[in-house]
Order: structure tokens, then C-alpha cells, then sequence
């Protein structure tokens, strides 16, 4: 049994839709796992931290999976691009037993650190701001959810990360000719991706089984 | 030998240059050569043309009810920094404020006694800093969309704004930090595909 | 029957009578002006102008002007009083038997002088043979209040017009035979302080004639009882004290004489009788000021000035110099006083250091007429004999101050040269003295001594004679730096632009032809820009030649009268060019104007505005005309030159007189020729600007000013 939460900020003004579409590929890619359990948070759970706070607490003391598609800066996520739900200092010790991605701006600097030193497994993040080019959303969603797909497929973390890269790779090599700067936003995205904790975990390291209690 | 794809603009208030043989001479090298004598007129036509490449020959001196070189210099800055403007001038350069010239990036200095071979030779270095720049390559690009495509929301930035490549193209242009960092970007972008053989420098 | 076809009759509005008196009455000292002349021209012998509670001015102050003249009948108030006109003509020029003075005042002013002077006016008028005097009321201060409410309320409730407002009149028995009118100024705008009643005193006095006329007398009295100088004042010219020279001519109906100014052969003033003159028989009263004078005359009439020569016509200032100006500057010179300045700057007396008056009555010289402008007299053979009769005492009045100090100067140098002289036998006397004392030490000792001395003042008288001359020079060099060009710093830019960018272009014109010669593609070229080098160094050379010429400053410079000068440029110089091309020529100078400048430059400057023109004119079909035209205005000469050839660009006009600024290329135009005439202009101290053409519907004028004072 995997417990996952997964968080998209969709009623953001500008990339609302965008997280929507990546939360609902993401989803669907851990339900065709089988035993995942998803929990789901969005824009209104993630007001205050009371909801995520009381959602993870209670799958305490076991691992999980976090993922979340919100904005974020070094040491936060945030709602709105601006309330932090999980930060630094606030209650960031919440993700301890997690493994954890993040696609949000330089989530990757402070806070991906943060979680591993207070526990965390490992994080997965970007260490600098991310660019969505409204133009061909989809590629910049396949690129983003593209960690979760290939570790689902049962890749460690650190194999996870590589095929991300690739498939980033992989577009800029497709449109580069015909649409530079998007290329130039995905070389950006990709060349920021970073790993934090135990890149040797795999989805397994995250079951739990029914009579652990 | 083909011509170079860049239109020549002289501004001077002098009617008599417009049969300059140095004109003559670089009709023969680039695409087009275009006289003003009234800098208004020059001015409108570059703003119409900032799609051409352009490169402008501007002298210093005006009358006194017209705007000065250093004026007409500042206006065309303020649509655009990627046309190359070479000053031209026959007063006696100690007099003139120099700072003002390089704040507004002059890109050269010629002086009205310079020879054809000199002043065409100005011109091909400016091309020539036309394509290495990068940002006149994104300019160039972006140019090439269609006028609806340019207005559209294109990207977005980290704090939330919402740009068209029109928005995009106006800060490559008068290089703003933002501008700057899209060309910036696109270096990378070119760095990252040599680096992966994708591209070669003979391209 | 006839259809009454639909009529509207013009109604007149309150803001609209304000505006015509604003226009012609500027001020206060003008409107008093007016209501005297009124009385001048009714035959009033005496006028009394009296200020009453003026300062400060508050519902008691009173302006009241009172006159014994022949006074106004009903219908006079109602058809002439009462009627707004502003027409400057009259039906008769001379008041009525037996003054039969030339009217001064204008017509239809009195309102608005009184307007000017206070808001609520009682008239009071009684002709001599009748038994009643009229009263007559007119309140401007309910007119004003109209004028506020129509502004308040638009057009609502009754709309007022100027002409509906009612005034009340009536008689009163009075079985006298007095005659007069008698303005009473109440509500008055101002306050009169004794500054402004003084002022008014001052002008007054230039207004009544200084010479005592005897026949019809002309006083007026002033009096304003707040203070103590103006407790019945006459007014009269004030005495002329200070000055340097008094010259008083003066003639003799009896046996048709006139005094004129002649001078001695030492050269001294002294009176001639001669017949009558053209003009009439003339007195003149003149006075001259030197520096000196001018300072002493000064410090005594702090607010005075010396203003030139005004002249009288039976016991008041003439029209022309009636009207009184605030400024001293724009009194014109009629005379031509000041105009003759402009050759011997240094030895002709200018209007500042005259005053004076000239007599003349309607009798005596009758053709002396007033223009209908009243700002000059009418242009006949009379007018120009007084003028020139004044000038020429003013003349005579020059030459005798210039022998004079011709005089002092020889006597300097005489004086110096008789020192040198004596010194020089001096010296010798005590040589030979020397010789004869032999060894005597005491005796050899004093002369060594006195030689010493005298060698020591020899050498000081020398120096002296030296520094003198010097200064002499110096003073003329200072004359010529007049004639100083273009800053330093402009010649120099001038240079460096017209090399460079001659040069420049000749280079580049002979690179393309040694690099592309013999390719056939630019055949064309190659020919042109053969010519365009031969033209650019002609061009080059003319500049250069221009700009050396332009920096000496020891040119020849000599009287050059204007008239003959263009006259001759005109109507011998270019006559068979003009008759070869057709074109028309028209001159109009009827001033003279006499400068102090190189000739030939002079000549080049109209030199170079033919050959614009010629260039301007050759694509017009039909007439092809230029005209040439000169007025004196003010302190200015100014000429009007124009053609009607192509015009010139409303952009253009002031570029064309750039350096090398042309749009006639095509025609071997360089864009010399007008930045020339302009040098040349300025360096005469004038302008010259592109006027709005006179012929239509295409051509050029050129307007150029020329100082008189330097």
C-alpha cells in the first residue's frame, strides 16, 4: 500500500489549469499502479496548512509520497504564488518519511535541503524558477510530470530524475527550430532539477504493508 | 556578389550627400540606400521598418529649429537598441558631448572627410555586430511570427505576469534586464545544443 | 401694397464701448490731453483742470475740467455728445470766427477720455446767447453693473443693451452772458498722488506753446488744493536752464525776413536775415546740450528728458506731437533728426541732446498740413522745406561745435609742437651757455642741473604727445571694431564644417572615379562628379576667400549713401541682365539713409539677393519682377526686397540662410550667397528674416533692418 498526496494550486490565476492538468496526469499515472492511495488537495485545503498539517499527520509514522504542483520560492511553497502551506521553519518536519516532488520555483534551494535534514527521505525539486510557456502546455506538463511517471514505473530516484531530464531534452530537441525560446525555458527547467536524500529509493521503499500497525 | 540584407539610412541635412559617391558605392553592397535630409521623416520611416535590419548614418549637425544628432540619436533609442547608428560629423569632435553619444550607444564615429572605402567599411563592421547579436536574432525571430501570434499571452514570468512575444520583443529591444535575460537564455539554449552536437558552428 | 420686408437693426452691447475706449484712450494723462484739446478747439481761452479729494480717491474725490469756450446747445449734446464715433475727421478743420484754430482734438473721443478718468460724469454747458445752462448726467458705473449682471446671468430676464440706458437732462436758468462747458468727474478711477498730478502738470506744459501768443490766448490752470505746488498753477513750459547753447530766430512779417543761423569765419553762430522760406515764415527756439549740460539738466528735472524739437501751432502742440507717449523711444523722429546719424556718428547731435520748439500759425504757414493719421504731416514741398530749414540750423549748430573742437585739437598740437619747440631752444641756449661759462664750477654745476630738468620735461611732453596720438588712434580703431565680424568661435566652426565637408566630398568624388573608371554601369557618374569636383573647389575657394576676407578688420570703410548705391545697382550695374532675362525692376526709397561701411561689401549683399532671385525666377512664365522698397521706421531703415519668383518653404525660412544650405543645387546654387548677405546684414549691427511675400500668389520677400544707433 502506497500513500500518496498529491496538491495542485489549479485555482491559480495563471497557471491554475496548467497544475490541474498535471495533477490529473500524475494521478492517473499512480492509480494505474495499483495500490497507490491518493489523496487529494487542492487550491482550498491549502488556504492555511491546518488541512495538509492534519492530512499528513495522520499517516504518520509511515512513508508516503508528496507531490504538489503549486508556486513556490526557496523556502515555501506557496498558495497564490504567495501563502506558504509548507515552509521552512513553519512546519516543513511534516514531510519527514516523504518522498518528495516538487514542481515549483527554487523549492530545490532551501527547502528541499530542509526536508531531508529533518527527515525526509528524499526530494526531488528545482533549484531556480520554472517557465511554463503558454503555448504548448503539454510539453512543459509531460516534461514536469515525468518524474512521477518513470518512478512509478518502479525506477529508483536518481534513474527517475535522469529520464525527466531526457524527455526534456527530447522536446528541446523537437522544437528548438521552430519556437527558441520555448527550448531555451525548457533547457532552463531542466538544467535546474535537483536531487536531495537517498536517490537509491524506489517505490517499493514505500509501501507499507496492511499489518504494520 | 550578393548584397548584404540590410538597408542603409543617412540622415543629414545637407541634400547635397544624397549623390554622395559613398552612397552610390553602398547601393552597391546592401539592399537599400535611404536619404533624409528632414529627421522627422527619417525617424518615421525607421519606426515603420524595425522589422528590416537597418543600419543608420547620422550627422550631427542640424539647424537650429531641428532637433539635434544627440536628439534624433535618443529618440531612436527610445524604440529600439539593436540598430547600429554610426555618428557622422564635420564639426570638430572636442566640442561635442561624448558621454551623451555613448549613453545612447553610439556605435561609431566617422568624420565628413572620410573616404567611400572608410565609411563602407563602418558599415560592414556594423552588419556584421548585427549578426552576432544575439538579440537581434531573437528579434528576428520573434518578427517572424504573425502579427495575431505576437499578441498573444506567450509565457509567463515567475512573479505572475503574463507576456506576448510583442512584450518579449519590445524588452530584447530596448534591453531591459528582462530582455537581456532572454537572450541570455537563448545563448544557453545554443550552448547546450553544440554541446549535444545537435548544431555546428558552420550551420 | 408692398410686402414690409423683415428688418434687425444692430444693437450695441455695454462690454463693447469699454473695449473701443481701452483702445483709444491708453491712459489717464492721455484723457486729460483730450479733454483740453476739446476745449482748444471750442475757442476756449481758458481751461481749469482741477482735482478735488484725490488722494485717496473715494466717493468725495472729484476731476473737474472747466472752459469759457462757446459751449454746446441741446442739439450739440444730443447729435454730437452723445453720439459714439470714433471717426478722426471732421466736417470743418478750424473752429469757428474768429480763432479759427486747427482742430486738434479727435472726434468722439470725450467720452471715453471722461470714461478713463471716472465712472460718473456731470456736464454743465451754456452757449453765450442762451438764457438757461444744460445739465447732462451719465453714470459708466451702472453701465458697469449691467455689464457684471449680463455676465452673471446669461441671457435670462431683460438683456440690456448700451444703447437703452437712459440719462437724465435738464435746464437751469442762468441770464448771464457766459459761455462754457464745465465737466464734472466724480467716482473717480484713481488715485491722483502728487506724482501723478505732477505728471500730469509736465505734459500739460509740453501741450501749451511756450511762445506767448497774443491774439488768442491759450492757458491753462491746474489745481489741486491737497497740494501745496498746486494751488492755481499755470501751466507753462518749463524754463530751460543748463544748457549748453540757447539759439532763439525769430522773423519779420513787415518785410517777409526770416532769421536763420549762419556761421563766422572763426566759426562761431551768428543770425542772417533772409527772405521768406518756402515753408512760411517760421520762429524757432533752440536748445543744446553737452554731456555735461545733459548731466546738470539731469540732476535739476530728475524725471525729465531732453527729447528733441516739438512744433506749435497758434498756441498748441501740433497733432503729431500731441499725442502723448510713455516712452520716449517711440516719439517719432519726424524731423529726420536722428536719421542722419548714421554718417559722422561722432559729430552729429542726435533729438536726445535738443530741445526746443518751432512756431508756426495756421496763417503764416498754411500748407503745413496734418495728416489724416495724425501722426505726420502731409508730404509736400512746404513739409520738406521746414524740415530742412530746421536741419539746416541743426547743421549750422554741428559745425560750429566741430570747429571747435577741430580748434582745441590743433591748439593741442600746436601747443604740444610750440613746447617741443621751445624746449628744443632751450636745450640749445644752455649748450651755448655752457660753452661760455667755461670752468666755473657754481655756474656749470646750476646749468647741468637745468639741462637735466629739461631734458627730464622734453621727454615728459614727448610721452604726453605720444599717449595723446595714441588715444586719437585708439578711438578711431574703436570706430572700425564697430564694424567687428563673427565671434572667434564661429569662424572657427564656419571653417572647420565648409572644409570638411568640402573637402570630404571632393575626396570621396575623386575616389569613386579612380576605383570604378572604366566600368560603363556608372558612365553617368563619372561626369558628374568631374563637375562636382571642379564646383566643390570653386565653391571652396569662394568660401575661403569669403572667410579671410571676413576676419581683417582694417577694410576701407567710407560714407555710402544708400539710395544711389542701390540705384545704381539697379539701373546700371544689372540693367542689361534684367532686360536679358525679362525680369521687371521697381525701387521706392524715399528716405535717405546715409551708413558708414565698406562699400563694395554693401554692394554684395544686394549682389547675392539678385542672383537668388535670378535663380527663383527663371521657371515663371509671364511677368517676372523684383522690387525694391525702403522705409524709415522708428530707429530702423528698413528694406523690403522681393521677387515673385518660386518662394521659398515655410520650413526653409530659416534655414536658408545656413552655410551652405541650398535648394537651387541644380542651378549651381553653393548655399553661399544668403549665408553671405546675412553675415554681412549683422555685421551692420541689423537682421535679416523672410517676410510674407508681397506679390502673390507666389514669391519671396526679404526684410532687412538696419539700425541707426550702434
Amino acid at each position: 500500500m502506497v500513500n500518496a498526496i498529491l496538491v495542485r494550486d489549479n485555482a491559480d490565476v495563471a497557471l491554475g489549469d496548467f497544475f490541474e492538468n498535471c495533477h490529473n496526469q500524475t494521478k492517473a499515472i499512480v492509480e494505474s499502479v495499483g495500490d497507490v492511495s491518493v489523496d487529494e488537495m487542492e487550491s482550498t485545503h491549502i488556504d492555511t496548512d491546518i488541512v495538509i498539517n492534519m492530512k499528513i499527520n495522520s499517516l504518520h509514522p509511515y512513508p508516503f509520497l508528496f507531490i504538489s504542483y503549486t508556486h513556490g520560492n526557496e523556502t515555501a511553497l506557496l498558495k497564490d504564488g504567495r501563502m506558504p502551506f509548507i515552509a521552512v521553519g513553519q512546519n516543513h518536519q511534516l514531510l519527514k518519511n516523504a518522498c518528495v516532488y516538487c514542481y515549483a520555483c527554487k523549492a530545490g534551494k532551501e527547502l528541499g535541503r530542509a526536508i531531508i535534514h529533518a527527515g525526509g527521505k528524499c526530494f526531488v525539486g528545482y533549484n531556480d524558477s520554472v517557465e511554463v510557456h503558454l503555448r504548448q502546455p503539454e510539453i512543459f506538463a509531460e516534461c514536469a510530470t515525468h518524474f512521477i511517471r518513470s518512478f512509478s514505473a518502479n525506477n529508483n530516484v536518481i534513474q527517475s530524475a535522469q529520464e525527466m531530464k531526457a524527455k526534456y531534452t527530447e522536446h528541446i530537441d523537437n522544437i528548438y527550430k521552430t519556437n527558441a525560446l520555448s527550448a531555451a525555458s525548457l533547457v532552463k527547467n531542466r538544467d535546474a532539477i535537483v536531487i536531495h536524500g537517498d536517490n537509491g529509493l524506489s517505490l517499493n521503499d514505500f509501501r507499507t504493508t496492511p499489518n504494520s500497525f | 556578389m550578393k548584397k548584404l540584407d540590410t538597408t542603409i539610412v543617412v540622415i543629414d541635412d545637407d541634400i547635397n550627400f544624397k549623390r554622395d559617391p559613398f552612397i552610390v558605392e553602398a547601393r552597391e553592397f546592401f539592399k537599400d540606400v535611404r536619404f533624409f535630409d528632414i529627421p522627422q521623416d527619417a525617424i518615421k520611416y525607421i519606426s515603420e521598418n524595425l522589422e528590416k535590419r537597418l543600419i543608420v548614418i547620422l550627422d550631427l549637425l542640424f539647424p537650429s529649429n531641428e532637433p539635434t544628432g544627440n536628439e534624433i540619436l535618443k529618440t531612436i533609442r527610445e524604440s529600439t537598441f539593436l540598430i547600429p547608428v554610426i555618428i557622422w560629423s564635420g564639426v570638430d569632435e572636442a566640442k561635442w558631448s561624448f558621454p551623451d553619444l555613448i549613453n545612447n550607444n553610439a556605435f561609431a564615429y566617422l568624420k565628413k572627410g572620410a573616404s567611400s572605402a572608410e565609411i563602407i567599411a563602418k558599415l560592414f563592421e556594423a552588419n556584421t555586430s548585427i549578426n552576432n547579436d544575439i538579440s537581434s536574432a531573437l528579434e528576428s525571430w520573434i518578427e517572424a511570427n504573425s502579427e495575431k501570434d505576437r499578441e498573444a499571452p506567450y509565457m509567463l514570468t515567475v512573479d505572475g505576469r503574463t507576456l506576448s512575444l510583442n512584450d518579449i520583443l519590445n524588452e530584447v529591444r530596448m534591453q531591459t534586464p528582462e530582455g537581456i535575460e532572454f537572450s541570455k537564455k537563448l545563448t544557453t539554449l545554443t550552448i547546450d545544443l553544440l554541446a549535444r552536437n545537435k548544431e555546428s558552428l558552420n550551420g | 401694397m408692398p410686402e414690409q420686408p423683415n428688418i434687425l437693426k444692430f444693437k450695441f452691447d455695454v462690454s463693447a464701448y469699454r473695449l473701443i475706449g481701452r483702445e483709444l484712450i491708453t491712459d489717464r494723462i492721455t484723457a486729460l490731453f483730450e479733454l483740453v484739446k476739446n476745449s482748444y478747439d471750442a475757442n476756449a481761452e481758458n481751461v481749469l483742470v482741477q482735482f478735488e479729494n484725490i488722494n485717496p480717491n473715494t466717493s468725495q474725490s472729484k476731476i473737474i475740467i472747466k472752459d469759457d469756450g462757446l459751449g454746446m446747445s441741446f442739439e450739440d449734446v444730443r447729435d454730437k455728445w452723445m453720439v459714439i464715433g470714433t471717426s478722426s475727421k471732421r466736417k470743418s478743420r478750424l473752429s469757428p470766427e474768429p480763432y479759427n484754430r486747427k482742430v486738434v482734438g479727435k472726434k468722439g473721443i470725450g467720452r471715453f477720455a471722461v470714461d478713463k478718468l471716472g465712472a460718473k460724469l456731470l456736464l454743465k454747458t451754456k452757449q453765450k446767447k442762451s438764457d438757461k445752462t444744460l445739465f447732462l448726467e451719465t453714470d459708466w458705473s451702472f453701465y458697469e453693473n449691467m455689464e457684471t449682471q449680463q455676465l452673471k446671468f446669461d441671457f435670462s430676464g431683460k438683456h440690456k443693451y448700451f444703447t437703452d440706458m437712459e440719462n437724465k437732462y435738464w435746464f437751469e436758468d442762468t441770464n448771464n452772458d457766459s459761455s462754457g462747458t464745465t465737466l464734472e468727474i466724480s467716482m473717480v478711477n484713481d488715485t491722483w498722488t502728487e506724482n501723478d498730478v505732477t505728471r500730469a502738470y509736465k505734459e500739460l506744459s509740453k501741450l501749451v506753446s511756450p511762445v506767448h501768443y497774443s491774439e488768442f490766448p491759450f492757458r491753462v490752470k491746474l489745481n489741486a488744493h491737497e497740494y501745496e505746488k498746486y494751488h492755481d498753477k499755470i501751466v507753462t513750459s518749463i524754463a530751460i536752464e543748463h544748457a549748453t547753447l540757447k539759439v532763439e530766430l525769430s522773423f519779420d512779417e513787415e518785410n517777409a525776413a526770416q532769421e536763420i543761423l549762419t556761421l563766422t569765419p572763426d566759426g562761431d553762430l551768428t543770425k542772417t536775415s533772409v527772405p521768406t522760406r518756402p515753408c512760411g515764415l517760421v520762429g524757432m527756439t533752440l536748445f543744446y546740450f553737452d554731456q555735461k549740460a545733459k548731466n546738470a539738466y539731469r540732476n535739476a528735472y530728475s524725471d525729465e528728458q531732453i527729447d528733441g524739437i516739438r512744433i506749435y501751432r497758434d498756441g498748441l502742440v501740433t497733432t503729431p506731437f500731441a499725442e502723448y507717449a510713455s516712452h520716449q523711444d517711440e516719439q517719432k523722429d519726424l524731423l529726420g533728426i536722428d536719421k542722419r546719424r548714421w554718417s559722422g556718428f561722432f559729430d552729429k547731435i542726435s533729438s536726445r541732446d535738443l530741445l526746443g520748439w518751432v512756431d508756426i500759425s495756421d496763417k503764416r504757414n498754411p500748407n503745413i498740413i496734418d495728416a489724416t493719421n495724425r501722426q505726420d504731416f502731409v508730404d509736400n514741398e512746404s513739409w520738406r522745406e521746414l524740415k530742412s530749414f530746421i536741419i539746416e540750423q541743426i547743421s549750422q549748430i554741428e559745425k560750429s561745435l566741430k570747429r571747435k573742437k577741430d580748434d582745441k585739437l590743433k591748439n593741442h598740437q600746436s601747443s604740444f609742437k610750440d613746447a617741443q619747440m621751445d624746449i628744443t631752444d632751450l636745450r640749445r641756449n644752455l649748450t651755448k651757455a655752457k660753452e661760455l661759462v667755461g670752468e666755473a664750477p657754481d655756474a656749470a654745476k646750476i646749468i647741468d642741473d637745468l639741462e637735466k630738468q629739461v631734458i627730464k620735461t622734453q621727454v615728459s611732453v614727448k610721452k604726453s604727445y605720444k599717449d595723446y596720438q595714441d588715444l586719437a588712434d585708439e578711438k578711431k580703431r574703436q570706430e572700425n571694431l564697430f564694424f567687428s565680424i563673427v565671434s572667434l568661435q564661429t569662424y572657427a566652426g564656419m571653417l572647420s564644417h565648409i572644409t570638411r565637408t568640402s573637402l570630404g566630398r571632393i575626396k570621396r568624388q575623386a575616389e569613386f572615379i579612380h576605383k570604378w573608371i572604366p566600368d560603363p554601369k556608372f558612365n553617368d557618374f563619372y561626369k558628374e562628379y568631374g563637375h562636382g569636383i571642379f564646383n566643390e573647389m570653386n565653391q571652396l575657394d569662394k568660401a575661403i576667400n569669403f572667410l579671410l576676407k571676413y576676419a581683417k578688420d582694417d577694410e576701407l570703410v567710407e560714407d555710402v549713401d544708400v539710395k544711389p548705391v542701390i540705384e545704381n545697382i539697379f539701373n546700371g550695374i544689372y540693367s542689361s541682365e534684367f532686360f536679358r532675362r525679362g525680369i521687371k525692376t521697381e525701387i521706392i526709397i524715399n528716405s535717405d539713409l546715409i551708413i558708414t561701411y565698406n562699400r563694395k561689401s554693401f554692394e554684395d549683399i544686394f549682389d547675392n539677393l539678385i542672383s537668388n532671385s535670378f535663380k527663383a525666377l527663371e521657371k515663371v512664365d509671364g511677368d517676372k519682377k523684383i522690387k525694391i522698397s525702403a522705409i524709415v521706421e522708428q530707429d530702423k531703415f528698413i528694406i523690403y526686397f522681393s521677387d515673385n519668383g518660386c518662394g521659398v518653404r515655410e520650413e526653409d525660412k530659416t534655414r536658408i540662410f545656413d552655410v551652405f544650405f541650398t535648394r537651387t543645387a541644380e542651378q549651381g546654387g553653393a548655399g553661399l550667397g544668403l549665408f553671405i548677405v546675412k553675415s554681412r546684414i549683422e555685421a551692420l549691427n541689423g537682421s535679416i528674416e523672410v517676410a510674407d511675400n508681397e506679390f502673390k500668389p507666389f514669391g519671396a520677400t526679404f526684410k532687412i533692418e538696419l539700425p541707426f544707433k550702434r
